[in-house]
């Protein structure tokens, strides 16, 4: 009974998903929100960019103290994108970088973890853009702030800043050429993904879903919420290692590192504030494959 | 809207190590709707520790009272999905505590970078990666603490974790850009946040 009440009443800070797809038992109907349609034109519009424009260009990227410049190309047609670090050394060959593909949330379910606000944006690479601000409504992710392109919805500056506000990374285009391309073909889609991972877990943060898992090359899982994303790996934990925790921070990524009581050591990556690491880490569950 | 004496009660409960399931629920659930409800167990968290140590802690780890009291009740069951949501709702709600709680203490920023020395094994710093505290919302690396950590771990084995979570970083932060690129705002940028030693690979 008690556990009831227990259930009942932390249901609003954490969603129970112990089942093996864990958040991929979503409902699958469309949280009702209110949004203006200019704001969920543009915010449909930076969702689909990703698959839909290709662009090359210069952008600037600072994270903590550091910054660099770094020429991309992507090309969503082929799935083939390239970055070259401008400031790392000289005549190099850029360096191919290919992502898996996910299907990408709507405004509405966005709108139910940020809160989403419009405004007209200031002109970044000679180009026209609106600021899409989304502010997260609990602390379990970070905010942005994203000047978008005003014709290809690309975003041309995004700045990540911590619930507080503290900003953790920038980045900026000098200078883009984009171009629309309507036909699009990834080599790698969520779908390809065949393993499921010896661990699940026993709950996920609100909004969060589980989005890859595999064993290769430790047992992973990978986790978005639409803006935020976030990978968890375990592995054995050498025995003469205490149990402990640690941090490291890179930009708007965080590296958050455990030893469990269970002589696992589990690793939380990704663009996501401590708290939502350390929760993720308290919830891995070791599957039971005997059965 | 006041503390009602059920409330106190309970958090006195808790914080002394001896509250129920239904205890550490009835606290959770007041600290989350009532401003007063968190004033006041920050309140009798800090009363505690100035009896304790004669000394007003700024560092309060609430998390630990709580484990305290979990850890500290008869194994009544083994528990399940629900006693383990509940746990992680505690473990949670008390990091979310803390850390509004915290103030910075011992500037880690110095630290760190001992760490980073003192620490042996063929690691590569990463450049602008540091140890973070361990706080709410995002970390901060400049005027971190170590408040936060459980304080059955002795600083060394932090500063381990510290250094393992640095090379973790170096180990996954390629997958973790591939698995998540499309995700993210900009596809290229995951990328370029990888340590060039470790995009190498």
């Amino acid at each position: 009974m008690k556990f009831w009440v227990l259930a009942l009443l932390v249901s609003g800070a954490i969603s129970n998903t112990s089942t093996t797809a864990a958040a991929n038992s979503e409902p699958k109907v469309a949280p009702s929100c209110v949004m203006s349609e200019a704001l969920k034109t543009a915010v449909e519009g930076f969702l689909g960019a990703a698959a839909s424009v290709g662009y090359r260009g210069t952008m600037l990227v600072e994270y903590g103290g550091d910054r660099e410049f770094i020429a991309v190309q992507v090309d969503p047609k082929s799935g083939k994108n390239d970055l070259k670090r401008l400031n790392k050394s000289v005549g190099s060959a850029p360096m191919g970088v290919a992502s898996l593909s996910h299907s990408p949330r709507g405004p509405c379910e966005l709108a139910r973890y940020y809160g989403l606000a419009l405004e007209p944006g200031p002109a970044v690479a000679g180009r026209a853009t609106y600021r899409l601000s989304a502010r997260p409504r609990d602390t379990l992710r970070l905010a942005y702030v994203m000047d978008i392109d005003a014709e290809f919805h690309v975003p041309l500056r995004v700045l990540a800043a911590s619930p507080e506000g503290q900003i953790l990374e920038r980045y900026e285009f000098a200078n883009i050429a984009l171009e629309a391309q309507t036909e699009t073909v990834n080599a790698d889609t969520d779908d390809a993904a065949a393993e499921s991972s010896s661990y699940y877990l026993a709950a996920v943060p609100p909004g969060f879903k589980v989005v890859d898992q595999g064993r290769q090359p430790v047992d992973f899982l990978v986790l978005t919420d639409g803006l935020a994303s976030v990978s968890i790996f375990v592995e054995n934990q050498p025995k003469t290692l205490p149990s402990g925790e640690g941090f490291a921070l890179r930009g708007a990524s965080l590296s958050y590192t455990r030893g469990m009581a269970q002589r696992k050591l589990v690793t939380v990556l990704g663009e996501v504030p401590i708290t939502t690491a350390r929760l993720l880490a308290e919830a891995i569950r070791q599957r039971d494959e005997t059965r | 809207m006041t503390v009602a004496d059920a409330i106190k009660e309970s958090m006195s409960a808790v914080i002394d190590g001896e509250g129920s399931d239904l205890d550490i629920a009835r606290v959770l659930k007041a600290v989350e709707e009532n401003p007063e409800a968190r004033v006041h167990w920050q309140r009798i968290q800090q009363a505690r520790g100035l009896l304790r140590t004669g000394q007003l802690e700024r560092s309060i780890d609430v998390s630990q009272a709580v484990r305290e009291s979990l850890e500290s009740q008869p194994k009544r069951r083994q528990l399940g999905p629900l006693g383990s949501l509940a746990v992680a709702a505690s473990v949670t709600f008390a990091m979310v505590l803390g850390g509004q709680t915290l103030l910075g203490q011992s500037p880690l920023g110095s630290a760190a970078n001992s760490i980073a020395t003192s620490v042996p094994g063929g690691v590569v710093p990463i450049p602008g990666a540091a140890p973070v505290q361990a706080r709410f919302g995002a970390p901060t690396p400049a005027g971190s603490s170590r408040a936060q950590i459980p304080q059955t771990v002795d600083s060394g084995s932090s500063a381990i974790y510290d250094q393992l979570a640095r090379e973790r970083f170096e180990r996954y932060a390629q997958v973790h850009a591939r698995s998540t690129a499309n995700l993210q705002p900009n596809v290229v940028v995951p990328f370029a946040r990888v340590p060039e030693s470790a995009a190498a690979q």
